[in-house]
């Protein structure tokens, strides 16, 4: 019965610690898409110039997706990812639907160039971090369930 | 008609107007909203269509932004030829005309920023109002080249609209519009093409080469280039109904981009300074019909 216990602690302690990375997770996922709507957007404005709010419902249901749409469309609330951003990543996201569709082709197509190296570093800052932390979270969560193990037998 | 991309306060408003009678709605930042309600100026509050510019609701720059983002969908580079040109068009043909701060890149207008003030043209569908000047267009079982002229705000869009569908249904013969800017959006019919959003010359040439019309319809011939484009279509063989700005025959001969010789019929619009009432109508050379 003890070592049963004691297992299922490990289980218990390993799930609770991959839980805690989803965050890490989120993150990757929100700049990853943020990064592909971003190549889509400069390839709308020289091509088919397609309206925003057409491109972003075309975008896959995710974190990004939710995001955009507060900032075109709801406007209540907390804007969805923003817990799991920095001040400055904050201020890059709020900046970016300030500006983005707000002006002509060209000057527009320069913004995005300049967002997308930003938006690839994070992008590469997400990824680093989640593999770092998923790792560390899921050692931790295991040693902690196996001191558990051993307290109880 | 779809005026959802207007504030809501705007709306509250204009709940308790007759559309019918709402000819015009003019926003201007800081500014009480005008409107032009049975062709006369009002202002328009919270409680309708009033006289008084204190009751009026003020127009502030997050109202003109909240319409140019609906209009536009938030995506001004979507609209930027249009912006450029001066104009938006909604989504169910209200053509709104835009004033702000001009970008050039040398001598190109790259677009129009900060906008300040807007002008939001409700066409208002008078079926039957091209009635009266019909007998003077039709020749036979086609039409002369005609051009109706009024000063801005005379009717000359409707009535050119009226005579698209009376053309349609009585002559049977095949319509060409060239829809600058998608204010013909509610005129079809079977022997109806529409070309929107084109520059005139464009439509002219593409539309006289591939679509075969028999009559081109197109609003507002303001340069030479508009001019010669329906030089080139009569020179096809194919008829030209268009409107053009002026007051009387001798400021119309005295714009630089007239062409002598290029229409047939001249149909003068404002009577007594009454929209949409017929003044005279004068052949090719002028003599009163």
């Amino acid at each position: 019965m003890r070592i049963l216990f004691g297992v299922v602690s490990i289980f218990i302690c390993v799930f609770v610690a991959y839980s805690l990375t989803s965050k890490y997770t989120e993150r990757r996922i929100y700049f990853k898409s943020f990064s592909s709507f971003n190549k889509i957007m400069k390839t709308e404005l020289a091509f088919s110039k397609n309206s925003i709010i057409n491109i972003i419902k075309k975008l896959p249901d995710d974190i990004f997706k939710n995001s955009a749409n507060w900032f075109f469309e709801s406007g209540q609330g907390d804007v969805p990812i923003f817990k799991n951003c920095t001040d400055e990543e904050k201020d890059f996201v709020k900046n970016y639907f300030d500006t983005i569709g707000k002006s002509d082709s060209l000057t527009q197509i320069k913004f995005i160039e300049s967002c997308q190296n930003v938006l690839d570093e994070k992008v590469l800052d997400a990824e680093t971090n989640e593999k770092k932390y998923k790792s560390l979270y899921v050692k931790l969560g295991f040693f902690f369930g196996l001191l558990i193990f051993i307290i109880v037998l | 008609m779809d005026l959802s991309f207007l504030p809501k306060k705007y709306l509250i408003g204009l709940g308790k107007v007759d559309l019918d009678k709402l000819s015009e709605i003019r926003l201007r930042v800081g500014f009480p909203v005008i409107i032009s309600y049975n062709f006369k100026k009002s202002y328009l509050s919270i409680d309708g269509a009033t006289l008084f510019g204190d009751k009026a609701i003020l127009c502030q720059s997050e109202d003109v932004n909240f319409i140019i983002n609906t209009v536009t969908e938030f995506s001004l580079y979507a609209h930027n030829d249009r912006i450029r040109e001066g104009y938006l068009v909604t989504k169910s043909g209200l053509r709104i005309g835009l004033a702000g701060e001009c970008v050039y890149d040398g001598e190109k207008i790259l677009t129009i920023k900060n906008f300040s003030s807007l002008n939001i043209r409700i066409p208002n569908e008078v079926f039957g109002c091209s009635e009266g000047i019909f007998k003077y267009v039709i020749n036979d079982y086609t039409v002369y080249n005609t051009l109706i002229i009024s000063p801005p705000f005379m009717g000359k869009t409707t009535i050119l609209k009226d005579l698209a569908r009376n053309i349609d249904a009585k002559l049977s013969i095949h319509v060409l519009i060239l829809d600058e800017r998608g204010e013909f959006e509610n005129v079809v019919g079977e022997n109806i093409d529409k070309i929107k959003f084109s520059t005139k010359n464009y439509g002219f040439n593409y539309g006289t080469r591939v679509l075969s019309p028999q009559v081109i319809i197109v609003d507002e011939l303001m340069s030479k280039n508009d001019w010669t484009g329906v030089l080139t279509a009569k020179n096809s063989g194919v008829k030209v109904v268009a409107s053009c700005h002026s007051d009387n025959i001798e400021n119309l001969l005295r714009k630089e981009c007239f062409i002598k010789g290029v229409f047939d019929r001249y149909v003068f619009l404002g009577k007594n300074d009454v929209v949409g009432l017929l003044d005279c109508v004068l052949d090719g050379e002028f003599n009163r019909l």
